[in-house]
């Protein structure tokens, strides 16, 4: 899993227009993270949250056996404003689909969107996520 | 029952044609009619009760994966509730919770901040988590109906 979580942060982090968007933290990392965002990182940033899976399923394909897994992310798009949060899910949305995301042992099968992206409000702050679900289907 | 037959076939003119036929029993024909519906029965009620046990399955699932401080979203989780024929619903809200030592009833409804995150803390996907975990048991168990179906 921890691969796979990598993988969707890389992906993010190598994106030009990403980084455009988000741009650097105090260390001058791209602010893509995994769970939880720094404490000192300001807004625009992405959050790769990672979806508890029942776990995999083995299939046999011309006598080989494959395991064929499922993985899934939260990318939470949080910005300072509405049109800001949705322009950088729109963003996220295009780096995924156009991103590699071969992770060794596992061959990647696609990544997928699943379900509608939503608009959520902060507890704390004055800022908007917006929640995209994606699906990794994975073969080792 | 099927029979296939060739010859002469008088009755279809005076002088009797040679032909072949081909003949299926009206009573084997209204018995596979009436087998087909039995499937389709048997589908629907099957599938329909899969489905309600995938419900009850999201609702214990989420209970499980739920974070638990004061009980109030534990509590306030519903369901299943019917929304359509193969349609069930389970919801989360902590309004809808009890605590029981009624120290920490929380009037504000958090329960989205706990399952999507916050921006100081990770989201736990424990709705979306029990989702998939009803997802997998219908995957898992449409197979054995399928063949439960085909012994009909």
């Amino acid at each position: 899993m921890k691969e796979q979580a990598l993988s969707m942060q890389r992906v993010l982090r190598d994106d030009t227009l990403v980084q455009t968007k988000v741009g650097t933290d105090a260390d001058g990392v791209v602010k893509v993270y995994q769970s939880q965002a720094r404490e000192d990182t300001n807004a625009p940033y992405i959050i790769v949250g990672i979806v508890p899976s029942p776990g995999s399923s083995v299939v046999a394909a011309y006598g080989d056996p494959v395991a064929v897994e499922v993985w899934r992310f939260g990318v939470s798009c949080w910005a300072r404003n509405s049109q800001e949060a949705w322009e950088l899910a729109e963003i996220a949305n295009e780096a995924v689909n156009a991103g590699d995301f071969e992770a060794e042992p596992y061959t990647s099968a696609g990544v997928f969107l699943r379900g509608t992206p939503q608009e959520l409000p902060d507890r704390d702050t004055n800022l908007r996520q917006v929640l995209m679900i994606y699906e990794m289907i994975t073969g080792r | 029952m099927v029979r296939v037959s060739s010859g002469n076939f008088s009755q279809l003119s005076s002088v009797g044609k040679t032909g072949a036929r081909i003949t299926v029993d009206r009573s084997s024909v209204l018995a596979t009619i009436e087998k087909l519906k039995l499937v389709g029965s048997q589908a629907g009620l099957q599938i329909g009760h899969l489905v309600y046990e995938a419900g009850i399955t999201m609702k214990t699932m989420a209970e499980a994966r739920v974070p638990v401080i004061t009980t109030n979203l534990k509590t306030g989780i519903k369901g299943p509730i019917k929304a359509g024929l193969y349609d069930w619903i389970v919801t989360a809200a902590s309004k809808d919770g009890t605590d029981p030592t009624g120290v920490g009833k929380n009037q504000k409804e958090y329960a989205p901040y706990v399952e999507f995150g916050t921006s100081k803390m990770a989201g736990r996907f424990f709705m979306a988590a029990a989702a998939l975990d009803a997802e997998a048991l219908i995957r898992a168990e449409l197979p054995i109906i399928a063949q439960r179906i085909q012994r009909l």
